[in-house]
């Protein structure tokens, strides 16, 4: 393939224009002012009230990871905006990282995760190697962890299949929390299902987006797969991504057709 | 020429086959994907009227729309009863064909070899003329695959009439997609699992071995340069196509230039599956020392050439095209130089130092091997302008000061820097350069010898600096013995190339 340097799946990652239909039943009702947080209550590594790691580990393939991942010094300013809808968090992170042709020049955008809801830890993507302070990151359409190959914390995620996201009422009893394991032992990018390669590593989040294919481009769809996700303080967390496009997200999952606002994640979720 | 008209019904999907082409990920044998005239990502539409039109040799057809969602440019000005457009891409795919067979590269597989049907009507290698609606331009997609070896046959896609593209001419576009298309087809000939920065790199070196005035060649190397020399040559962004991944089409041009064509016909040889998988970067290295050269030398100098682009052009050993691409960005800047960061294997380093003049030191406080260092005068001492060939080059060992000497004139200079090897890891180092309070930043100093006769000297390249007239400047306090201009055999000498004065560590 020759770049343009603009690709069709590229294309689909970044999507315009299409209609503008709602995706949710009901819209988050309670708006919670995180979204300029920039030390997140107890987040800071001595405030942890407890670490089911609190010796930090360096990511294995460090050398790899920050080129693989464009890893950048500086700081993302992509809004992180949580609301409460019902017993729900419903979290909207700007992960458009400057658009799908300069994402690879820009910053990952750090969430973390605690009972006021989720905010923005405003770290640059080369010191959250060095940071237990965020448990989720995300640029476009990669979702990564803050454990193992993705981070120096110890949060894992396990994906609860056959259920939605509205069924688990309590972390699962079975539930196996992996850690971000995306690198051989030759530190080799190991891709997800998408077919993408080594544009799209398998993140402990795998599957939450599959490609949709409708008669333009294709889309990124939703699967609306449910996550347990363990963060290092020991709570767990129930979570879905809902959205990939701040608008036209039903469209894309049920026929194909592209949406809008690109990498606007919405993400569901709630402590257990 | 012969023609044909079909109407098409046409199945949509396929979008697995479809994202794996964009990456280039070619994926194993198995089911054989469809033609464009069959569906999938870059197809025809159902109410497209097709048509076809074969090279003059006979061994390219191009399928075409005469009307429809893909319609080409139909105009026919030569009166052919074909159109202008389509058969210049069948007459050049032909010639392409031909020049790279000429070159020394296999032709690539046809269905013919694969024990195929003809799946274009013909055994002649086809081309679809399809509407990418500014999605990329072109690709290319196989029929079939076998393992061991892992070749494959297959077919290109290109844009039908390039209408809101930013090609100079259509026949500038023809030229850059059927060279670069058909490169990526030779490469299947003899393996289909390269990695993409070996790929796509070399199918965009293809474009100017048969267009040396490839616009899309010399746009990618602008990248390279002016983007990307710090990023490793084998680690292009975790990301669909990514423009890294073509930009290092200037490398492969660079081992052309100096070792010949021939050994970029040997590399793709010795990919070849041949009883176990290859390495690119370990084969890559082994033709440059079958040339008689090393990796170490090349790509140092090949941070050295790189430097001299742009405005910096024309004083130095570099590209023939020097002045029309780059210039590299500057990794830091000023009077002193303090930099405390990680080496890459693969990837350069560029500081701009405003020396005020008299004695310049460097410090590091980190132990490192292997990487490669040149100090590089700007022509007549303007801040920026032309660089003169290295004054010293040196490659930092254990944690020391050195003198690069001691009355150096004011003026600019250039710190080239780079980790010449295939590297499992980086290397971290603190490094400053200036006065010498300033090397005192990066390591306190200590009673060491002043050393200026230390035989470990950094090299005097003898190829002048300064003013450019060749003559000792009298500050570079540096013994070593001359070198050619080209650099070359001088990161030869790095392993002698011991700093001057040492810490007690």
């Amino acid at each position: 393939m020759r770049s343009t340097p603009v690709f069709p799946l590229l294309a689909a990652l970044a999507l315009v224009a299409c209609d503008d239909d709602g995706d949710k039943d009901s819209g988050p009702t309670t708006p919670i002012d995180t979204s300029d947080s920039t030390s997140p209550a107890d987040t800071s590594e001595s405030g942890q009230p407890s670490s089911l790691c609190p010796d930090l580990e360096e990511p294995p393939c460090l050398d790899d990871m920050i080129w693989d991942l464009s890893l950048q010094t500086e700081v993302s300013g992509g809004d992180v905006t949580t609301v409460t809808d019902g017993d729900d968090f419903v979290t909207v992170v700007d992960a458009q990282a400057g658009g799908v042709n300069n994402a690879s020049d820009n910053p990952w955008v750090y969430v973390r995760f605690d009972a006021s809801g989720a905010s923005r830890v405003d770290i640059d993507d080369e010191t959250s190697l060095e940071s237990a302070d965020w448990h989720l990151a995300a640029r476009r359409y990669l979702v990564r962890l803050n454990s193992g190959d993705g981070g120096p914390s110890c949060v894992g995620a396990d994906a609860v299949t056959g259920f939605d996201y509205a069924d688990i009422g309590s972390a699962p009893t079975d539930a196996s929390y992996e850690e971000e394991d995306f690198y051989d032992d030759d530190c080799e990018i190991i891709p997800d299902s998408s077919g993408l390669g080594d544009a799209s590593p398998k993140f402990a989040l795998d599957g939450w987006w599959e490609f949709k294919k409708g008669s333009g481009m294709g889309c990124v769809g939703t699967t609306m797969k449910p996550f347990v996700v363990q963060l290092e303080t020991g709570e767990v967390i129930k979570l879905v991504i809902e959205t990939y496009y701040g608008e036209g997200q039903e469209d894309c999952n049920s026929n194909g057709t592209t949406g809008s606002d690109s990498a606007m994640l919405t993400l569901r979720w709630r402590i257990l | 020429m012969s023609a044909s008209i079909i109407v098409l019904g046409l199945a949509f999907s396929a979008p697995a086959q479809a994202i794996e082409c964009l990456t280039y990920q070619v994926p194993p044998p198995g089911p054989m994907p469809t033609r464009p005239d069959q569906g999938g990502l870059y197809s025809f539409d159902g109410s497209d009227v097709l048509d076809s039109v074969d090279s003059p040799g006979g061994a390219v057809r191009v399928h075409y729309s005469i009307d429809g969602p893909n319609v080409t440019i139909l105009d026919d000005d030569d009166g052919s009863g074909w159109p202008d457009f389509a058969e210049e891409v069948a007459e050049t795919t032909e010639a392409v064909l031909d020049f790279y067979e000429s070159a020394g590269f296999r032709r690539p597989l046809g269905e013919e070899d694969m024990g195929l049907t003809e799946l274009g009507g013909s055994y002649a290698f086809d081309v679809y003329l399809v509407d990418f609606g500014g999605a990329g331009d072109g690709m290319f997609s196989t029929d079939s695959c076998t393992n061991n070896p892992n070749v494959c046959s297959g077919f290109f896609v290109m844009e039908n009439d390039f209408s809101g593209y930013g090609y100079s001419s259509l026949s500038s576009a023809i030229n850059v997609l059927t060279s670069h298309e058909l490169f990526h087809a030779v490469q299947h000939a003899y393996e289909y699992d390269s990695p993409i920065w070996y790929s796509e790199g070399t199918a965009v070196w293809a474009e100017k071995l048969w267009d040396e005035d490839s616009e899309d060649f010399f746009w990618f190397a602008d990248y390279y340069l002016e983007e990307e020399t710090d990023r490793p040559l084998d680690n292009p962004p975790a990301e669909p196509a990514p423009t890294f991944a073509y930009a290092t089409c200037i490398w492969w041009d660079f081992m052309a230039i100096r070792l010949g064509d021939q050994a970029l016909v040997d590399l793709q040889a010795a990919l070849e599956w041949d009883g176990e998988d290859k390495d690119t970067l370990t084969e890559m290295e082994a033709v440059i020392q079958a040339y008689g050269s090393s990796l170490e030398q090349e790509w140092a100098t090949f941070a050295g050439w790189n430097l001299a682009t742009k405005g910096r052009a024309g004083a130095m050993e570099s590209y023939e095209y020097a002045s029309s691409v780059g210039p590299v960005e500057e990794t830091a800047e000023g009077s002193v130089i303090e930099y405390d960061n990680r080496f890459y294997g693969l990837a350069s380093y560029y500081f701009h130092l405003e020396h005020p003049g008299g004695a310049l030191w460097f410090s590091h406080e980190d132990e490192v091997e292997g990487l490669a260092f040149a100090l590089h005068a700007v022509d007549s001492l303007g801040d920026d302008g032309a660089v003169e060939p290295a004054l010293a080059e040196w490659s930092p060992g254990e944690p020391a000061w050195t003198l690069l000497s001691e009355d150096l004139p004011a003026g600019g200079y250039w710190l080239a820097t780079s980790y010449p090897a295939v590297a499992d890891s980086s290397q971290k180092l603190h490094f400053c350069l200036g006065d010498e309070a300033t090397a005192a930043l990066c390591l306190e100093q200590g009673a060491g010898d002043s050393g200026l006769e230390d035989s470990a000297a950094p090299s005097d390249t003898g190829d002048g600096g300064g003013d450019g007239d060749g003559e000792d400047e009298g500050g570079c306090g540096c013994s070593a013995p001359s070198a050619p201009a080209t650099g070359l055999g001088l990161l030869g000498l790095l392993g002698l190339l011991l700093p001057l004065r040492r810490r007690g560590f």
